[in-house]
């Protein structure tokens, strides 16, 4: 294919790769996280082994895929890791890391000084869930925290570009302003970015150990609408309490100048990764995010990436789903609200309906203001 | 004798209208147009401008004095996705 055009070979018009691939590259970890999405994968799924993900790395740089997310399991639990990371650099991408912290030491942070594993590294993600052990630790096994606030620190303390997630769940929900007080004025990182614990993996069998409650969630936006207050800039959100805010803000904002609904807003238009990204589980199965992992589309090195990014059955499903007006919805018909509403993460409505063709029930502002009692 | 070549960390995704380079080092883009990539295309090896010139004249209609045009493009590729070899490289 020499050009892209909106064709057969290319019903969206889309570049010729995605811009980004978050990769599981293992099923193994050190620990297990009441939280993880990923649990039943991790359990379920074999690790491929490193030629397997050399030689996808070859196609991936080869159709010029700019830069990839290595997460899994634990990265740091694969021997090879470094020898991963050397390949990818080899084939002209950038790269990123989520960890959850607790296996980098000394000697980890000197294997990322050889050649350019560092320059080449875009962002170390690590996920800090409480101010204290006493806090992150009910999500996950004892001593979790003090090794991972170690790894931060080290991080922090070599210059490394080193960011932080923090899960929003039952069990920090009233730790929020510590632990922002931690990581913002202690460890002295620029930011830090918050989702929130959903119903995926082995939160569907912690879920009512982890997952907030309604009571929980409001009490969380409004703490986290606290901190943005308290440190302006300083706190994220993609998902989670503080995205929820920032939506809220954004819809009354809009209705207060008398406006009916916002700019690419109406329909199921949440998230717009499957234009840009893909997934890929640690078994090689391609899917159009690794939190849709039923979804899979082909395997690495026996269906191309190039044709799967264009043509995949899932991620095609996915971006028609854009142009599916909220109103179609069955309980959405008549919502006053449905020219601000996105419908939500795609992952977390296939979670709670089994369905794409649905919206998030629990992240819905009509919900909130009926829950609220919010005159309107 | 100047010659031109890719810059081996160069990366081109297929994009509507042409192409996109990629420098992983430098993070950065350049979208160049269909003649950009073929021009691309002949300097996997290194070539001379009058040698890319020859070529794209060769394989595209009503082409012509393309030299001038070819060598804009490519100075404005240096250094960061096009090297320059000269004589003195070569020696």
């Amino acid at each position: 294919m020499t050009k892209q055009t909106q064709n057969e070979k290319n019903p969206f018009g889309l570049p010729g790769a995605p811009e980004e691939l978050e990769i599981s590259l293992t099923g193994k970890c050190n620990l297990r996280c009441k939280y993880c999405f990923y649990a039943d994968e991790m359990a379920a799924l074999d690790d491929l082994p490193a030629q397997r993900w050399q030689d996808f790395f070859s196609e991936a740089g080869g159709i010029g895929v700019h830069r990839l997310t290595l997460s899994g399991g634990e990265v740091f639990t694969r021997p090879d890791l470094f020898a991963l990371i050397d390949s990818l650099i080899e084939n002209k991408m950038r790269y990123s890391i989520l960890t959850n912290g607790t296996l980098i030491n000394e000697k980890v942070i000197a294997s990322f000084n050889e050649g350019k594993r560092r320059p080449r590294l875009d962002s170390i993600q690590v996920s800090i869930d409480g101010s204290r052990a006493a806090v992150h630790d009910l999500s996950r096994p004892p001593a979790s925290f003090e090794r991972a606030l170690r790894g931060l620190r080290l991080l922090k303390e070599k210059g490394f570009p080193v960011a932080v997630r923090v899960t929003i769940n039952r069990h920090n929900v009233h730790d929020l302003p510590n632990i922002a007080r931690l990581l913002l004025d202690d460890v002295g990182l620029n930011s830090f970015g918050t989702n929130s614990a959903d119903r995926f993996g082995s939160a569907r069998c912690y879920g009512q150990d982890v997952v907030l409650t309604k009571d929980e969630w409001d009490f969380a936006v409004k703490i986290m609408k606290d901190l943005i207050t308290k440190y302006p800039g300083r706190i994220n959100a993609a998902a989670g309490p503080l995205a929820f805010a920032e939506n809220v803000a954004e819809i009354e904002t809009a209705m207060a100048d008398g406006k009916t609904g916002l700019p690419r807003r109406g329909k199921l238009s949440a998230c717009g990764g499957v234009f840009s990204k893909m997934g890929i589980l640690h078994d090689g199965s391609m899917v159009p995010c690794n939190m849709l992992p039923t979804m899979v589309m082909g395997k690495i090195g026996e269906t191309p990436l190039q044709e799967i990014w264009l043509l995949g059955h899932h991620i095609n499903v996915l971006r028609k789903r854009y142009e599916t007006p909220i109103t179609t919805i069955p309980g959405c018909e008549n919502c006053r609200f449905a020219g601000f509403c996105t419908g939500g993460c795609p992952a977390i409505v296939f979670a709670q309906h089994n369905t794409l063709d649905a919206v998030d029930r629990e992240n819905c502002y009509k919900k909130y203001v009926e829950r609220k009692n919010v005159p309107v | 004798m100047k010659r031109y070549a890719v810059n081996p960390v160069v990366s081109l995704r297929e994009e509507s209208g042409g192409a996109l380079l990629y420098n992983p080092d430098l993070d950065d883009v350049v979208l160049i147009n269909e003649t950009g990539r073929m021009i691309w295309e002949t300097i996997v090896q290194p070539q001379t401008a009058t040698e890319i010139a020859a070529y794209i004249e060769a394989n595209t209609k009503d082409a012509e004095n393309v030299l001038a045009d070819v060598e804009s493009f490519i100075e404005s590729l240096l250094p960061d996705f096009v090297i320059l070899y000269d004589e003195a490289d070569a020696k």
